[in-house]
């Protein structure tokens, strides 16, 4: 009983703590931010996050997790605007959402499909949250055994997770990750404080500074596209007449089971680092397809085909806080970056987080749950007006988005060093895009390196050996890695299979 | 064998690319060589995984080179693809094809422009950047002056008189004694 009392008072003290003017005020600033540039063709919500960490740095830690959060929460309405209204989904994670948004909007029934996917994200928020409170217990006593081999093994199972999940080809996942951890050992060793891979560079004395490698890795090529594109993705009207609020949360109510099923997928996937929010989309919709008795009506404009994916979307982002907090694993990209800014600002996701800190972590998640709402509210509201933002050219936006990035880039040290490393991670950044080498892994192995180390250290300190045979949890771990690491071949042998059989039988 | 050329271009940046991350490697593990083994514990496990996944890399991509290529993209009809991790990034991807000599002239800006932060400090630089931009992709003359006063409004004000962010003394300052 004194589990269940000890949870429900950190949900409200969290709940609460987001309900203070100055905690609210913040999280406004990160939802208005995420909305407006998360709109710009070619940017996004990820983009926007980025963009604000060099302001998150100078804020109170709180703030600071409050509004890089508020962007989080804000991302699936801005994505389903652009996609729903002009057939142009903003990032990966809208397009399942197009395909019945669109023909929705062609014959009129725009409103109708957004205010669906609203409704449909905020449900989706609130189940995944409820499933969040329900697991709690079981994840505390979880997390509460682990040790130092225990987070080792389980930041070495997500790295791999994450590296295999996020590309085509699972070797150039691990090969970017690797070079990620690589990058993370220049500076000071945390055992001996000897200086490793620095040279006489006392700029990297202090290891590899992480904000100019992110922006530069992520933003730079984003940039640069859009500048040389030189347009608007949106070519179409936006003069699209908006209505459908009443019909919009009815659709959501007939559809309840459907939410819940794409919740939970949402929830899962969100747990899993680097599957990403597109996964649970697509996962949801093929659920909301296989389930439905007219499977031909999809990307007819079938609403339906809209409540799955923005469900699933919209539950993805508590499920990934999981992992993040409770293991410094981020679930996927823009936990990534959240997770460099919250090691930067102090916070050490591990068992405190769950623990002592468990009220942070209820401020998380209730953010994401509020923000959400607010987002959806807003969006209903101004969503004539936010969707000109499509149509911005890029000539106009492109020198003051790189002129924020770089003067962002320059906050961390305040030395040179930092714009170098900013426009030499973003020519590599802009390499890796087009080459197709996943940027996510290397990202993540440069926060989770510094994390690793020292519980490698502390645990071969310990333990020595012993721990790989002796800990039944590392070993089921490692049973883990090694299944994460076998399965794209063992589903590549599967798949040769079927086809020798098919081929055989033809 | 008949490559298509981006085919061929994807490969040589691929294999490029690998060899860059087992040079690093070596060149790490070499450094090692000096430190004290509890510096290295981490570093080596690393290091040696590295060299093995881009050896089974390497073989793979020798044995069946056209299983790394990158497939072609569906294209949708506002020209969108649906492809890569950073979704809005990828937006128009296709868009660029053939677009090289503009990709190369928008890192030289960017290379500029880091050059003469360095030289110039950021509060000169950064505005000019913007004015210059938007005059050569001919955009209108008064949202040049009007961007360059914004940007410079928000280092001086908000960056520099706020929050009071100490930027680093540009070169040229240096070398004349300002």
């Amino acid at each position: 009983m004194s589990e269940v009392a000890f949870i429900a008072n950190a949900f409200l003290n969290g709940f609460i703590s987001v309900l203070e003017f100055s905690v609210f005020g913040a999280m406004m600033v990160g939802i208005v931010a995420g909305m407006i540039v998360g709109l710009i063709p070619g940017l996004g919500g990820l983009i926007a996050q980025i963009l604000l960490i060099p302001f998150a740095l100078q804020m109170e830690p709180l703030h600071a997790y409050v509004m890089l959060l508020g962007v989080y929460a804000v991302t699936t309405q801005t994505d389903s605007i652009p996609a729903v209204l002009l057939g142009v989904p903003g990032t990966a994670a809208a397009l399942a959402t197009s395909l019945d948004g669109y023909p929705m909007a062609k014959r009129g029934e725009a409103g109708r499909a957004l205010c669906a996917s609203y409704y449909a994200s905020i449900f989706g928020t609130f189940v995944a949250a409820g499933i969040f409170i329900l697991f709690l217990p079981g994840l505390r006593a979880l997390v509460l055994n682990f040790s130092s081999p225990e987070f080792f093994t389980m930041i070495l199972l997500g790295l791999v997770m994450a590296s295999s999940l996020s590309g085509k080809s699972p070797s150039r996942g691990l090969l970017m990750g690797g070079l990620g951890l690589i990058i993370s050992m220049i500076g000071q060793a945390p055992a001996t404080g000897d200086t490793r891979f620095a040279g006489e560079i006392l700029y990297l004395w202090e290891g590899m500074p992480l904000i100019p490698v992110v922006l530069g890795i992520f933003a730079i090529p984003e940039v640069v596209d859009l500048a040389v594109r030189n347009t608007t993705i949106a070519s179409t009207n936006a003069g699209e007449k908006v209505s459908g609020i009443v019909t919009g949360f009815v659709d959501c109510l007939q559809n309840w089971w459907l939410i819940i099923k794409c919740s939970v997928i949402g929830v899962v996937t969100g747990f899993i680092p680097g599957l990403g929010g597109a996964v649970a989309e697509w996962m949801s919709y093929a659920v909301a397809v296989t389930s439905d008795k007219a499977p031909d009506s999809f990307g007819k404009g079938n609403v339906r085909g809209v409540i799955a994916p923005e469900t699933g979307t919209a539950s993805h982002k508590p499920g990934a806080i999981i992992p993040t907090v409770a293991f410094g694993i981020p679930g996927n990209n823009a936990m990534a970056i959240l997770l460099v800014v919250f090691v930067m600002l102090g916070l050490r996701p591990g068992p405190e987080m769950l623990d002592q800190q468990l009220d942070l972590t209820f401020t998380m998640v209730s953010v994401v749950i509020i923000g959400n709402i607010v987002a959806a509210l807003l969006a209903l509201i101004l969503q004539r007006w936010l969707v000109k933002l499509c149509f911005i050219r890029a000539n106009l936006l492109v020198p003051f988005i790189l002129a924020a990035m770089i003067v962002g880039a320059s906050f961390t040290r305040l030395s040179f060093g930092d714009i170098i490393v900013f426009v030499l991670a973003g020519t590599l950044g802009y390499v890796f895009k087009h080459a197709d080498w996943p940027r996510v892994p290397l990202i993540m192995g440069l926060i989770m390196g510094r994390i690793a180390e020292p519980y490698l250290f502390s645990t071969m300190d310990r333990y020595g050996y012993e721990w790989l045979y002796t800990r039944p949890i590392v070993a089921v771990l490692i049973i883990f890695i090694f299944l994460v690491l076998a399965a794209p071949y063992w589903r590549k042998w599967r798949r040769q299979n079927r086809l020798q059989v098919h081929g055989g039988k033809g | 064998m008949d490559l298509d050329r981006s085919v061929r271009i994807t490969r040589i940046v691929d294999w490029t690319l690998v060899c860059l991350f087992v040079a690093t490697a070596v060149l790490f593990i070499v450094l090692l060589l000096d430190l004290p083994p509890r510096a290295t514990l981490f570093p080596w496990f690393i290091t040696s995984s590295m060299v093995i996944v881009a050896a089974v890399y390497s073989i793979g991509n020798l044995a069946k080179p056209e299983r790394w290529d990158t497939p072609p993209q569906d294209i949708n009809e506002n020209g969108m693809t649906d492809h890569e991790e950073t979704n809005a990034a990828t937006v128009g991807a296709s868009a660029l094809k053939g677009r090289s000599r503009e990709i190369i002239h928008m890192f030289l800006a960017i290379y500029a422009l880091a050059i003469s932060i360095t030289m110039l400090g950021h509060l000169i630089a950064v505005p000019l950047f913007v004015f210059i931009y938007i005059l050569i992709r001919r955009e209108k003359w008064w949202f040049a002056i009007g961007g360059t006063v914004l940007i410079w409004a928000l280092i001086q004000i908000v960056f520099i008189d706020v929050m009071n962010i100490q930027f680093p003394n540009p070169y040229l300052n240096d070398w004349f004694g300002i």
